[in-house]
């Protein structure tokens, strides 16, 4: 089927697709954008198959070690996992390829959910024979669609039974600043509802269970970092609240929309200054941790968000690099975090073995690392094997000079040093700082952006 | 998780083709292809004023269609484009003609291989060919029928045996059309049933596609095709893409 479709797709490209598919690098689809070929050949380019393994791009997890997911041809399949997340097996749930965004989301009536710029996609597989048969578009009209507002981002459903999905920025009204809108779509209304506003083009989103949203933001013109936004979201009101008796004599008025700012910058020098995207929320050990996936880079971030005087920040981290580039990221259950990509899907456990900063934190008196590993105390005691930075929000930046203390157990260290005010991104790089073994870092660099203390 | 219970995933390792095919057209009208049904952005290839009405930019015409759904096959050399946010068929595409914007170097007399549509200049000499066998035209094309609106709404889609049908609302029209490629893919079928039609349908073709078209009922008047109540319920049209010989409308 691959190869047959793919010979198919590369006469269809000479003629007339605009976008050209995500290609592995088994596949030489070459798309002509500009002037068709002029020969009369038919293109056909031979290629292997590569359906022996899925190209994840997107997963939903469905419980039982069971996920949905969807391939870089826009077909949704679906696979079983073992506890341990060894994969039993996988096949297709559809073989129409749909114009999707990397997304996917389990909805109402045993529905998945996909996105296109342009549509909510529900579709079902109403004779059950384990093929999706039905695909409803449940959303297709919003406010500027025909000025070319699209669907960005989604979906990704709530703990509310909503579905949520990005809408480019635009403006409601004549002379009003163009904003990103984050929907919510209600299936039992059947009605879209914004939840979020932002100025910046929404380019990926994870909810949490407690509907603490992270937001990844666009700004092309940015090249030092990637920005990335997290916020609260309301629970929606109840149908009680609303049937009460004030709001019977006076209609409250509509709760203000939280507006999504740039919460966090996940510095460039991270990444690898590739894209950081899918992310996803992952309990660790008790820690709510944020995810991201650098597919080129293969780098995974991690990020620890922290609320302090109202404002959500954290600190940044490089997690680890994967064995294949990873696309898609989920949670499968607590603490298991499972990867997909071009190579199928990869569960991505801690490595033990990787030596690298797992956290910092700010203490009264400086600032705290903490290793995977026991550090090489002769080394890890010098301050010149560290370097603090403050860079401060509006620009500029300042060295901190610091005073390292170990703790007993070796994989703690303490830099002493003068407070660092909120407003500022704190950076620092341990340039020499090997572990106990000998063991070098994974990355060198950690950061942490600071709203408030 | 209900919608699993049935699921083989047990093997260790996926089958090279992952499922096996489902009872598809192919098993009820012989020489029907197995379609690949995808959605893509495609460059916008439409030109008749009419038929951009439904898209934003109105009579320019958008650079782009978003989200077009394309039938194809590896079985044969055409593509069939229809479109959801207009509801038509928008084109069909022999991917094995030269490009439109080659000038033919001298007119050619029509031949059984030749499939390419001829574009004549004022005077009457072919100045481009075109690789689309189908542009949309004129308006939707079933606004003359009584009951319909110039603007149809878009529902969604289902899959029945392999094939496509498309879900949409037209006025007080409910319409479910179906479309696929039959004879090896030599012709196209496109199916129409519509609820509420009570007084009869009125179908409207591309005027370059007039007298070619095969009705299951209905008489033609030119490029429009009108049929009475009673057979109103379903029709199929037949398209036939080469000079292959076809036969009576099946349903699939």
């Amino acid at each position: 089927m691959s190869k047959d479709f793919t010979r198919f797709v590369c006469a269809l490209t000479t003629f007339v697709l605009v976008s050209s598919l995500p290609t592995t690098g088994q596949e030489v689809a070459s798309p002509d954008k500009g002037n068709p070929s002029e020969t009369r050949e038919r293109r056909v380019i031979q290629i292997a198959p590569n359906d022996q393994v899925p190209t994840v791009r997107a997963i939903a997890p469905i419980g039982g070690g069971n996920v949905f997911f969807l391939n870089h041809r826009g077909q949704i399949g679906v696979a079983k996992f073992s506890p341990g997340l060894s994969q039993i097996g996988w096949e297709f749930y559809s073989e129409v390829k749909l114009n999707a965004l990397p997304f996917l989301a389990v909805g109402p009536g045993y529905s998945i959910l996909s996105a296109s710029p342009m549509e909510l996609t529900q579709a079902f597989d109403t004779d059950q024979d384990v093929e999706l048969d039905f695909f409803q578009a449940v959303v297709r009209e919003w406010p500027t669609r025909s000025e070319g507002v699209t669907i960005t981002a989604g979906p990704v459903a709530d703990s509310h039974g909503r579905v949520l999905y990005a809408l480019s920025p635009h403006s409601l009204k004549a002379g009003e600043p163009k904003k990103a809108r984050l929907m919510a779509w209600i299936p039992s209304a059947g009605k879209s509802i914004p939840v979020t506003e932002s100025e910046l083009l929404i380019e990926s989103f994870a909810l949490r269970r407690d509907g603490l949203l992270a937001t990844r933001l666009s700004m092309p013109d940015y090249a030092d970092g990637f920005f990335l936004s997290l916020t609260e979201l309301p629970a929606p009101e109840s149908p009680s609240e609303k049937g009460s008796p004030t709001s019977a004599a006076a209609p409250p008025a509509p709760p203000l929309l939280p507006f999504t700012l740039p919460s966090l910058i996940l510095p460039a020098e991270l990444t690898k200054r590739d894209r950081p995207v899918s992310p996803a929320f992952l309990e660790e050990d008790g820690v709510e941790k944020l995810i991201l996936t650098c597919p080129e880079s293969r780098h995974l971030i991690e990020i620890v968000p922290e609320k302090a005087g109202g404002v959500w920040q954290g600190s940044v981290l490089l997690r680890g690099v994967a064995p294949k580039p990873i696309y898609a990221l989920v949670e499968m259950e607590t603490g298991r975090l499972l990867g997909g990509g071009d190579a199928g899907f990869l569960p991505l456990a801690e490595d033990p073995s990787v030596y690298r900063i797992t956290s910092l934190t700010l203490a009264d008196d400086g600032i705290v690392l903490e290793f995977s590993k026991p550090v090489d105390r002769f080394e890890a005691v010098k301050a010149e094997n560290y370097s603090v930075k403050a860079i401060a929000l509006g620009g500029g930046e300042t060295s901190i000079d610091v005073e390292p203390v170990i703790d007993a157990g070796g994989r703690t260290v303490a830099l002493k040093s003068k407070s660092v005010e909120p407003g500022h991104v704190l950076r620092v790089v341990c340039q020499n700082v090997p572990s106990e073994d000998g063991g070098k870092l994974l990355h060198s660099s950690v950061f942490r952006t600071i709203h408030a203390r | 998780m209900g919608i699993l219970g049935s699921v083989n995933l047990c093997a260790e390792t996926p089958p090279a083709t992952p499922a096996a095919p489902k009872p598809s057209v192919v098993g009820v009208v012989p020489d029907s292809v197995k379609l690949d049904l995808s959605r893509r952005d495609l460059k916008n290839f439409l030109t008749d004023k009419d038929a951009l009405v439904s898209y934003p930019s109105g009579g320019s015409g958008p650079s782009e269609l978003r989200d077009v759904f394309t039938l194809g096959s590896v079985d044969t050399r055409y593509a069939v484009f229809w479109d959801p946010l207009a509801c038509r068929l928008i084109g069909i595409l022999d991917l094995e003609a030269p490009p439109e914007s080659i000038p033919l170097q001298a007119p050619s007399s029509p031949s059984a291989a030749d499939t390419t549509e001829k574009v004549t200049s004022g005077d009457g000499k072919p100045t481009t060919a075109s690789p689309y066998l189908f542009k949309a035209e004129g308006g939707f094309p079933l606004s003359k029928t009584s009951g319909a609106s110039d603007q149809a709404q878009y529902f969604g889609f289902r899959i029945v045996k392999g094939v496509p049908e498309f879900l949409y609302r037209c006025g007080s029209l409910l319409v479910e059309e179906r479309i696929w490629l039959d004879h090896g893919g030599t012709v196209m079928k496109q199916r129409f049933f519509v609820k509420q039609a009570t007084h009869g349908l009125k179908i409207a073709v591309p005027v370059n596609w007039a007298g070619r078209v095969a009705a299951s009922s209905g008489t033609w008047t030119g490029a429009l095709l009108t049929v009475p109540q009673e057979a109103a319920a379903e029709i199929i049209l037949t398209f036939p893409l080469s000079p292959t010989p076809t036969s009576a409308p099946v349903a699939p």
